[in-house]
Formats: C-alpha cells, structure tokens, sequence
C-alpha cells in the first residue's frame, strides 16, 4: 500500500518530505526512506517508523528528495527491503508503491546480466531497468521500462544527472501532482501536501509526469505533451495533530458530531436525486465495500429496506468483483441495478474493481467517499461526498459515521421520490436526521461510564458482539473494531444465531456484548440474552434510555440518550468505538498503528 | 508571553446547559465562550495558550486541536478533581518561567482588554463594570494599593475584578502558598504585597448565571464574524450586521435585524422576524410568523410556527411548540437559595426540554434540562428543579 512523496524547489527539501511523509503513515509503518541530491545520490532507509529513519538522518541542503513510508507486500520489513531502491552505482533513485506482478521474469533476466540484488522486494527491478535503459533522458528510460513491467504501481524516480527533476507514472494506484510557487510535489494523496499548496493535477494512468521547480510536464507514452487541468481543492485547515488527545482514534472519536454536520450540509441539499442522476425507477440495489464500510453498507441495506422496500443485497468487494453476472433482484431489465459503492479513501483496490465490474455490466454506480477527487469519484456515475476530514487513526470512526449517514439520507430522499414516504413524513426524518450529532455528542460525554467497563473485558481472550436487525450490523462493527485494535479476539453474531453453534464456546470468561433498542426485535432480544446468562457468561448491554428490564438482567450496561430506533445505530456506534478504545489504551496496544494494518488498502 | 484559560470547572449554576459540555462551550453569539477568548488572545499577539481543561475535556480539545486553525498554539494541561481554580492555575503555570496572563473561562471580554494587559509592563489586574455581582469580588483602592473585597454583594455600578489579571510566577507562587483554595481569596491576601495596576476592560461579561447568557449573547454579538452563504429566497430583508451559515434557507417574507449570527443548516420562516441580537446555532428550524428578539437559540431546536422569544435562552434541542410565548415580566426569581431581579428576561430553557404548544411561560423561568411543558400550559416557577 505505501506512501510516496516528492519535492524539488528553491528549499531545502528534506524537512518538507519528512513532514508530508509523516501525513501519508496511514498507508504503511513498516519501513522508510528518503533519497536526496547532494551531488550525488544519498539514500537513508530504516525498518520501523519514520522517527526512526529520521534520527539517523544528517541535516542536508538538497533541494530535491523523494520518501516512501512502506506495508510490506514482497520481502519482510527491513532496511533492505526499505525503499528508495537504486541501481548498483546508485545513479537511479526509485520509490514504488503497489505491486510488480512479472518481477521474477524480470529479476532472473538481470541477474543472468550480472546484477546483484540487494533485496527481496518486488521493486529493486525498477531502478535497474531504469538505469539499462538511460542514455541522458530520465523520461524515456521510465517510458522504456514501462514496456517490460505489468502490475499496478505508482513510481518516481530521480537521476544523479538532475538535481531539479523528478519523475513518475502510476498504474491503478493513487498519485497526485501539486503545484507550488518555483516548487511543485508529487504524492500519494492530496492531505500530504495541502500544507504547501491546493494547486492539484490528478493524472490519468500511463501518463508520464515530469516535475521542476518551475514546470511539470503530462507526456503520454508516445512522449507527446498533453493538456492538463489543475483543480484547486479546498482549503484544508483541520491539522493532523493529536491536540490534548492521547490517540488519533480518540480525536477522531470526538470529532464525529462534527463530521456529522459538516457532512449533513452536503446531503441536505435540494434535488440530491438528480445531482445523482438518480431520478428513475430503481428495481433492484446492491451496496459494495470493504471492511468498516461493509458494515455500513449493512446497516444501509436495512434503513433502505424499510424506507423504500427496495430489496438491497450487499457484498464484500472482493468477492462481488469476481462474482458471476445475474440479473438484478428485480429482474427487470428496464430498471437498471444500482451499485453503491464505499470506500473512505477512494483508492481500495477491490472496490474500484468493482466499480468496473458494476459498470461494464451496465449498472448505475454511486459512490460513496471521503476523499474528493480520488480515483472511484473519477469512474462512477455520481458521488456522495463525506465530510470527515482526513482520517489518521487506522480503525475507521468518523467515516463509519458519515457513511450510515450518507445511507439514511439518500434512503429518505429515494422513498419520497418512490411515494413510500409523504412530503411531512420525508421531513421529519430529515429533522431526525439532524438530531444525530447532538445524540452522538450525548454518548461521547457519557465517556466515563463506558470506561468504566474496562475491567470486564480486559482480561478475556474472547469476546461477543450480538445484535438484531438494524443492530446486527453494529455487532459485527463492534467486534471488527475490538479486534483489529486490542487484539483480542472477537466475534459479531445476529443474536438469534447464537444457538446454532457460538453458544458452546460461552463460559464465565466470555464476556457477551448485547444491543438491545426496542424496535419489534426487542422482547427475542431480551430471551437471548436470558439464555446467554444461563450459560453464566457476563453480558454487557446497551439499552435504550428508560428501559427498565435490560438493568435486572444484564450483569452491566450502558443508557443511550432518547433516540428513534432506526437511529441507534449511530449513538451505538459510538459506543462501541469507544468501548474497544478504552479496551486497547488499558492494554496498551499501538492503537492507531494495528500490527499489520494499513489505513487504504491499496492492494488486493 | 502565554495564557492560561481556566475552564476545568463544572458550573452548576449554568446546570442546565452543561450536561453536554463544560461551561467555556456554551455558545455566545454562535460561538463557544473560550471561542472568544482564544482568538481575543491570538489577536492580541499572545498565541502561546495553556487550557486547564477537566470536566467534558474532551469537547474543549476536538474543538481546538493544536489551535493552529485559531492562528495560536495550544496545549493542555489536566485538572482531573474539582480542587478549586487555585490549583488550575498551578496545574497550568507548570511550564511558564516569567509572566502570564491568567484568564478564568468564565468571562467574556473583548481583544482590545488582552492587548492592553499584554502592552503594560507590570502586573496588572482587569477590571470591568457589570450589572451584577461578580464572583471574583470587588476592587477598591485603597492607599493607592488595590484590594479585592466581596463586601458589597449589591455592588451595581462599582469597580468588579474579571478574575483576568497578569502575574509574574514569583506572584502566582505566593499566591499558592495562601489558605484559600480559590484566586479571589488568595488575592485578598497578598494584593496589598504587590503593586498591581488596574487596567479597566472595554467589554467584559461575566458568564455565571442563567441570564448572563443573554446580556452576554448582546455583548458577543459586537464581534459578529461576518459571512453568508445561505440560501435568501425573495422579499426577505436583512438590515445590520447578520451572519448566516452554510446550507441554511431563509424563506420569503422574513425580517431580520442584526446583529445576528445563524449557524448552518437552519430552516427559518416563511414571514419570521429575527433580531436583533439574536444568536441561532445549527440545524435550527423556525416555523413561519415567528419572532426572536434578544435571544439565544442554541443547535438543534425546532420552532413551531407563531412562536415568540423575548430575552431567553433555548438550549440544544429544545423543542418549542406552536404558538408557544415565552416573554419578559417584572418579577423576583430565587435561584440557588438567592433572590434575583430579572424584569428584562424571558425563559431560560435547558437542553432538550419539549415545551408543548400555546404554552406561555413567565418571564425568569428557568427550566433544568430535559423538561417537559405540556400544551396550553402556563408555567411560573421560578426555581431550578422545581419543573412542573
């Protein structure tokens, strides 16, 4: 997945690329590096954080560098298998970020040329190609190589010969161009880099770019110029820094009602049907993501069902992109399926294979993102923009939030445009709607009490989430968050499914997370947790504000404030987060680091 | 030089808009409290800000982060037990070697009195003139030395101390030696050691009681942060200085006067007149023919249609049926055992309190939150707790 960054200006680079690299961490903490031009080539790369890298590194005046921060793929995290890679007589600096599919064709070809490699990593090649086929033009020797190599990558390359250009292609992963004052950048994402610049080019794939203080070039792969726009994005002021708060996550935690207002704007607008070109009859409807956004796609399908009677299916990525095409649920061809499709980033690989996948079958596809200008706003046919602000922390929050929102909304505005809601009915549920932050707020301030449930599920190697309905989703949420975060292991049921097998692993030392709202599922809800407490495992419950039964048989809970059921999920969300928070701060796990995750999965 | 916002308190007398945040996010002119004074601060040229932050932090610091977007830099210190504002300022000077300024979170007060704190050299205690008594005591001078007393509680019209003043460490570390857990009893002791100026604030509001938030809202209103990007459907006029938020839709026929500040998303009229000095925060919907005159109406309320507001506060999601009043009248209220005249206040409305429609409640009451009114109602009581 890795993160890459690139400078050459008047100024001292070095301490622009470790400030902007340190933005692009999200991506990878494995290893990292940086290559500069001091005459010649220098390159420092470290296994571990970039802090580490950085305290090795001597104060240097090169004007132009290129960094990587690394999740490993091909060859184990170390200083080797770091990048920047270079040829043998290190004239050719390159960092990679994706995969090389053909490698070890290529890797063999060299080596019976009399190469050695140094590491195991897919992306040594690179540099060695480069450097074969250099006379003078860094451009054409990346043109060139570009023949040999298939995969998916972003790559830029520096040469000893230029101290004032770099260059880079991608291929299916993300690349942006910034443009500065007598400087301009290149980079993984836009957040990198805001700090010096809004000035944005977003290339296409194969276009070549070639960057100076004072130029870039877009050059196909003939190596004619091309025409390019620049898009001036917005402003970003919100910092990437902790601010009083021990972790991203909590930060990010709080800052949900916040991003539940800044999105509403977005989604509260008039006629957000046809901005959608959503205006027709929708027989059938699938949602598709990854991960957290899968889970919000679940909760989507519910509120969806409900509202519109729409049947919705929803899939992982991965597995609807290699799915067999079948014709939509309603199973008419004159009303065209409707994809959805969720990606925070943007850039999750699996998920824009499925956006073509959905495309190339001839559905409508909407996506649902929180970074603007990313690569799945570019391909599908409308786009819902979340306002979080950028996610630091690796566990999703905020975009899980404004995620189910994105859902609600759009599930009110289709049931009026389908007439299973009236125009005062549509209405209050947009004021419904609204209320969601100040619910969130509520949950949030009741923090000390959902602290206080630590020690109940400190000490447990196993943990259950369980819920009904529109809940069921937030189970399996809450058990993905508690995992991913504090390690312990955790699994999300629908509560009526317990007795058909997980019920044998209950014991005193399995603690059982329940959500109970009262919706039409509440008293089944209540006899599952009676069985539950027969087996004698502790079971934690989140009720309803009011609710006198869920006190007399819980051994624990927590009160949410006076919400609609339908719209629990959000308040219990925030729970939930911040029950495995507090969880994983007791245990003392990197908690917005997880071992072996990265935050935008880029592979596949 | 750095500051020191104290705002790890709870205040109990604002109760009833602070299960949700600490007193310094009550919002005055749409904006939270330690809003004003941080950019006050940053305006002044002191942009090194210390926050004590102790009860709901949480909503101090994502509000702030790191202050960059404020143009200052911020850390935050943690008071983690109510040990009185004595210890708040220990817990925030850890880091400071020379001089200060110390700024309670329960004050508002215009840029203009930082500046002049930071420009005079020496320490210096602020002072300013209220309607009320103030919680940080009176300033007399007596001998050319000043001395705080809280002698006078009726002291209408005389010098009060705003609790902001601006000390050497060596003066904040006599002071923690003194017998008093709190700012204004040790200052009792060693103002007569010190020579201290008094430097007179140019606006100051002590936000302590439930009607501070209105002459405070008035007073905020001053330093209105114009924008509007709302959408202004025909024939509405909008006169003064009147800021309106993102998403917002004001409808046909409606009056505003400013100063007033609207938040993002809020739905207001057809035919509704606002202003002036009127502060509406987000997501506010205000049905037609209805009038707003000198009020707070903080996020998330909804306003049926022929509702008036004179002198009140709404807080977060207040629900506010048809026809509903809730105006001034001449009366004596008792608040926390203490009797008040509050002849120029409406009602104070904790959060999400539901008033029913054509209910009339009578000038200076105040409602604990999550209230009920029921329909056609006429509520009286002048006395928190006492809801029905």
């Amino acid at each position: 997945m890795c993160g890459i960054v690139g400078y050459t200006g008047g100024q001292p680079a070095q301490e622009i690329v470790l400030e902007s690299l340190k933005k692009l961490e999200y991506r990878g903490y494995d290893s990292s590096g940086i290559a500069m031009h001091e005459d010649k080539l220098v390159i420092y790369k470290k296994e571990g954080p970039i802090e580490n890298m950085e305290a090795e590194l001597p104060k240097s005046k090169s004007t132009l560098a290129i960094a990587h921060t690394r999740w490993a793929t091909h060859g184990a995290p170390s200083d080797a298998n770091a990048h920047p890679h270079s040829d043998e007589e290190v004239s050719v600096a390159v960092v990679h970020n994706g995969t090389i599919d053909n490698y070890l064709e290529i890797k063999e070809s060299l080596e019976a040329e009399g190469h050695n490699f140094k590491s195991d990593s897919d992306s040594e090649i690179l540099p060695l190609l480069i450097s074969k086929y250099y006379s003078g033009n860094l451009v054409e020797a990346v043109n060139r190589t570009l023949d040999d190599i298939h995969g998916i990558f972003t790559i830029a390359a520096i040469h000893k010969d230029n101290p004032d250009e770099i260059v880079a292609v991608r291929n299916e992963t993300p690349l942006v161009v910034g443009l500065g004052n007598s400087e301009n950048f290149v980079s993984s994402d836009i957040y990198a880099i805001l700090k010096y610049t809004q000035e944005i080019v977003y290339p296409e794939d194969y276009q070549i770019i070639r960057v100076t203080s004072d130029t870039v070039e877009v050059l196909d792969r003939d190596l004619n110029l091309l025409d390019y726009t620049v898009e001036t994005v917005e402003k970003y002021t919100e910092v990437a820094e902790k601010g009083g708060f021990e972790h991203f996550m909590l930060k990010e935690i709080f800052e949900q009602p916040k991003a539940l207002q800044d999105s509403l704007n977005e989604l509260l607008v008039e006629s957000p049907l046809e901005r959608l070109g959503l205006d027709w009859k929708i027989g059938s409807m699938s949602i598709v993501a990854c991960g957290t956004s899968y889970h919000a796609g679940l909760v989507g399908k519910y509120v969806i069902e409900q509202l519109t009677a729409i049947p919705v299916s929803v899939s992982y990525s991965s597995e609807f992109r290699y799915a067999a095409p079948v014709q939509g649920v309603g199973g008419l061809l004159s009303s065209r399926p409707l994809v959805i499709l969720i990606s925070q980033s943007g850039e999750t690989a699996d998920t824009l294979a499925a956006a073509r996948a959905a495309k190339q079958q001839g559905c409508h596809t909407i996506a649902i993102c929180n970074v603007p200008g990313s690569r799945i706003t570019r391909e599908v046919d409308g786009v819902i923009i979340t306002k979080s602000g950028q996610e630091i922390g690796v566990a999703a929050t905020k975009t899980f939030m404004t995620q189910m929102q994105a859902l609600y909304a759009l599930a009110v505005n289709l049931a009026f445009n389908s007439g299973s809601l009236d125009h005062p009915q549509s209405k209050l549920w947009e004021s419904e709607i609204r209320k969601i932050p100040s619910k969130v707020s509520q949950v949030l301030n009741n923090c000390e009490s959902i602290r206080a449930l630590v020690p109940h599920l400190v000490k447990s190697e196993s943990v259950f989430f369980i819920g009904r309905n529109i809940n069921y989703p937030l189970a399996l949420e809450g058990a993905l968050k508690l995992k991913e975060i504090s390690y312990i292991h955790a699994e999300g049921y629908p509560a009526g499914e317990l007795k058909h097998g997980p019920l044998a692993l209950l014991s005193k030392d399995t603690p059982v997370v329940a959500i109970a709202v009262q919706d039409h599922t509440y008293s089944k809800l209540i006899s599952n947790i009676e069985e539950i407490s027969a087996r004698k495992a502790p079971v934690i419950t989140v009720a309803q504000k009011g609710d006198q039964l869920v006190p007399k048989i819980s051994d624990h809970f927590f009160e949410l404030p006076d919400i609609d059921p339908v719209l629990s999920p959000f308040p219990v969300a925030a729970f939930l987060q911040l029950l495995s928070y507090y969880v994983a701060d007791e245990l003392g796990t990197e908690i917005d680091k997880p071992r072996n995750l990265a935050k935008s999965v880029t592979v596949e | 030089m750095k500051a020191v916002i104290l705002t790890a308190g709870e205040g109990a007398r604002l109760g009833s808009w602070t299960s949700n945040r600490p007193k310094g996010m009550i919002p005055l002119g749409n904006r939270p409290i330690l809003d004003h004074l941080v950019r006050g601060l940053v305006s002044a040229g002191i942009t090194e800000i210390n926050i004590v932050v102790g009860y709901a932090r949480n909503s101090v610091m994502s509000y702030f982060g790191d202050g960059s977007s404020f143009g200052g830099k911020i850390n935050y210190c943690f008071q983690d037990k109510p040990t009185g504002t004595l210890d708040a300022m220990k817990i925030g000077m850890s880091d400071i070697e020379d001089e200060f300024i110390l700024v309670p979170g329960d004050n508002y007060v215009s840029a203009s009195s930082f500046l002049s704190m930071k420009d005079y050299d020496g320490e210096a205690l602020l002072s300013g003139q209220a309607e009320r008594w103030s919680k940080w005591g009176e300033i007399e001078i007596r001998k050319g030395n000043p001395t705080i007393t809280f002698d006078n509680p009726d002291a209408y019209g005389r010098i009060h101390f705003t609790g902001i003043m601006k000390l050497k460490r060596q003066t904040a570390e006599k002071m923690l030696l003194s017998s008093g857990r709190h700012i204004g009893e040790s200052l009792q002791e060693i103002a007569s050691q010190t020579s201290f100026e008094v430097l007179k604030a140019e606006y100051w509001h002590n936000i302590v009681y439930p009607w501070d938030l209105i002459s405070g809202n008035r007073m905020a209103l001053r330093d209105n942060l114009l924008f509007r990007s709302a959408k202004i459907e025909k024939n509405v006029v909008i006169k003064g200085e009147v800021s309106i938020g993102k998403g917002t839709v004001i409808r046909s026929g409606s009056y505003i006067l400013g100063p007033v500040s609207i938040g993002e998303g809020c739905d207001i009229g057809p035919n509704s007149v606002i202003g002036s000095a009127v502060s509406i925060g987000n997501n506010v919907i205000v049905g037609p023919f209805s009038e707003i005159v000198d009020s707070v109406v903080m996020s998330n309320c909804d306003l049926g249609s022929y509702t008036s507001l004179k002198g009140s506060v709404l807080g977060s999601g207040v629900s506010f049926g048809s026809h509903s009043i809730a105006i001034p009248s001449t009366r004596n209220i008792m608040y926390f055992d203490k009797e008040f005249s509050v002849s120029d206040r409406g009602a104070m409305i904790g959060d999400d309190c539901i008033i029913g429609s054509r209910a009339t409640l009578q000038g200076g009451s105040i409602l604990l939150s999550g209230a009920t009114i029921g329909e056609g109602e006429f509520y009286n009581a002048d006395f928190q707790g006492d809801n029905i």
